[in-house]
């Protein structure tokens, strides 16, 4: 009785280790992407050299040329206005399609839908002449208004979808209680939309934090550039020289991300399921 | 009285659409139906545009490297495809058996995908180039012989690309296999176990047929996020050498913002948009086809 126990474990322990290994292969270049940071420039493409913790050469020369601050400030306004606005009016627009007795209303959740299809590349040139004639190229707004027409038909099929879960009953029995529509639909049901809420939030603060396209096309002023187009231009800027900062610099634009993904990690495998089984 | 109500009924969900439906036409159907006006015309944003048929069009299916950044993505594609979703099944279903250290091994699976393109590209550059530690750690463990241009030479570019996307896809598709495996009833094995049936046999016979919706998912979400790959050739090849690792979406950048030519990269967008349409239920059609129902 002992021994298949036993045996069956054994072959637990060599899986167990056998995915560490591979877990490890993946995980191989970011961890040599910090060890990186903390090397001298001759020995940074030697991974056998021995980085210098104490040494932050490459953290002070990315304060001295890239303005991280700004950087890291510019895509927090963009990724937290951009998730906000969003939210507030994705889910008003998907509560009020998944409600609509109206075919007009129902159909809109077609015409958004459509828009999920459409690549960015077929709007991009209009849009980014739209932006020239209003003077909006190079501001942090249009960036975020391009990402909220962007985002808004994926959350509005998430709202849609949860909605149809909330008891009409409780926005009825509101109602009677001399509710108008809008306290309704703040007071009672999005604060019902929750689990919608945070599967969105978790997932898009990904595509924002991490766009590069966007910023590329609409948004390459070096005072309003976020972290990642930052990286860009200073991989640019350094081709011929020191590298070293580049990655250092990378290295600091995927802590607030990573620190995130370990927090809302539940959420973020939820969203991933409950988006993929829906879309 | 009850029209009055409705009526309010109906505007009150006018006024809830009404932003998000205004930003959303504003600033993708409304450029999209001028896209398709602007596809015919040779618009260069400076000049009078003309309107010139389909003459965008025909250039388009002449234009070599076009054609071109059309194979690579397709190849670019289906070798992610084909590599990326039996690799995720087989960890997915590795993970899905009672081992410790699961949440972590998860998470060290997903990693790649928190990283942005920009970082990747700077990443795996670190790794990859000639002077990289790819070519570093083959010197040392003496096969020197093998050392390569992973990104610079025309043989090896478009190779490494695809091997960068499918680290990052995997991770994705571990997740979605494993709430897939999760979800397939356990009985079924159970009754195998009973029948004296093989570990291929169960695998080819239930989990299979039964992990197909994830499979759906999976070749959908990468054939969707691969036909758009435009970051990672942008930043780490521009595209060469000789156009090895171009994309549609590098392509119809380089035609609009280098090039100028507004016009015949609208065309190019458009035929995009049509392309991704027809690839994708295409793809739909094939993997739906073999779900079956439980």
């Amino acid at each position: 009785m002992n021994k298949p126990a036993s045996k069956r474990k054994s072959s637990t322990v060599i899986l167990e280790i056998a995915l560490f290994i591979v877990a490890a292969l993946i995980v191989f270049p970011i961890i040599l992407l910090f060890i990186t940071t903390f090397k001298e420039a001759k020995d940074l493409y030697n991974p056998f050299s021995i980085p210098n913790f104490g040494n932050f050469e490459n953290y002070i020369k990315v304060f001295k040329t890239v303005n991280v601050p700004l950087a890291f400030g510019n895509t927090i306004i963009i990724t937290v206005s951009t998730i906000v606005i969003n939210i507030l009016i994705s889910s008003m627009a998907g509560y009020a399609i998944s409600r609509s007795k109206e075919k007009a209303i129902k159909l809109l959740f077609f015409y958004f839908v459509f828009g999920l299809i459409i690549p960015f590349q077929s709007s991009m040139i209009i849009t980014f002449k739209l932006g020239m004639t209003l003077h909006l190229i190079n501001t942090r707004t249009f960036l975020i208004l391009q990402y909220i027409a962007g985002g808004c038909a994926y959350a509005i099929m998430l709202y849609v979808g949860f909605t149809k879960n909330i008891p009409k009953e409780l926005e009825e029995a509101a109602s009677i209680d001399g509710y108008g529509p809008f306290s309704i639909f703040f007071k009672i049901v999005f604060p019902l939309l929750r689990p919608a809420t945070l599967t969105l939030a978790t997932i898009t603060v990904f595509w924002y934090w991490n766009d590069f396209s966007g910023p590329l096309i609409y948004l390459n002023d070096k005072a309003k550039s976020t972290i990642m187009y930052s990286i860009f231009m200073f991989q640019l800027d350094q081709r011929s020289t020191a590298v070293g900062p580049v990655y250092t610099l990378c290295f600091l634009s995927i802590i607030p991300v990573f620190l995130f993904f370990i927090i809302a990690q539940k959420y973020l495998v939820e969203g991933l399921v409950a988006g993929a089984v829906k879309g | 009285m009850i029209i009055k109500y409705e009526k309010k009924q109906f505007l009150t969900r006018v006024a809830f659409v009404l932003p998000a439906f205004i930003i959303f036409s504003a600033l993708v159907i409304l450029p999209f139906l001028m896209g398709v006006y602007y596809s015919f015309t040779d618009w260069d944003g400076i000049s009078v545009s003309k309107f010139i048929g389909f003459d965008n069009f025909t250039r388009l299916f002449q234009d070599s490297n076009f054609i071109k950044a059309g194979m690579n993505t397709f190849i670019l594609c289906i070798i992610n495809i084909l590599l990326s979703n039996p690799l995720a099944i087989l960890i997915a279903m590795l993970l899905s058996k009672p081992l410790r250290f699961r949440g972590t091994l998860r998470a060290a699976f997903y990693m790649p995908n928190v990283l942005s393109y920009i970082v990747i590209s700077v990443l795996w550059t670190l790794i990859l180039r000639y002077e990289g530690v790819l070519n570093a750690i083959l010197d040392t463990i003496g096969l020197g012989g093998l050392k390569m241009d992973w990104i610079g030479d025309m043989s090896t570019a478009l190779p490494s690309v695809i091997f960068i996307t499918i680290w990052v896809s995997t991770g994705t598709s571990i997740i979605i296999y494993l709430a897939g495996l999760n979800s397939i009833p356990g009985e079924l094995y159970e009754s195998a176990m009973v029948d004296g049936v093989n570990s291929w046999t169960k695998f080819r016979y239930i989990t299979f047929p039964l992990l197909m919706p994830s499979i759906t998912i999976c070749t959908f979400l990468g054939l969707t996020a691969n036909l758009k790959m435009f970051d990672i050739p942008y930043i780490m090849t521009q595209g060469g050498p000789a156009y090895s690792t171009s994309t549609i979406a590098l392509v119809i950048y380089d035609y609009a913002f280098k090039g100028m030519l507004y016009g015949y990269a609208t065309a190019a967008g458009i035929v995009f948009l049509v392309l991704i349409l027809i690839l994708s239920l295409f793809q739909l059609n094939i993997t739906r086809k073999r779900e079956v129902e439980y």
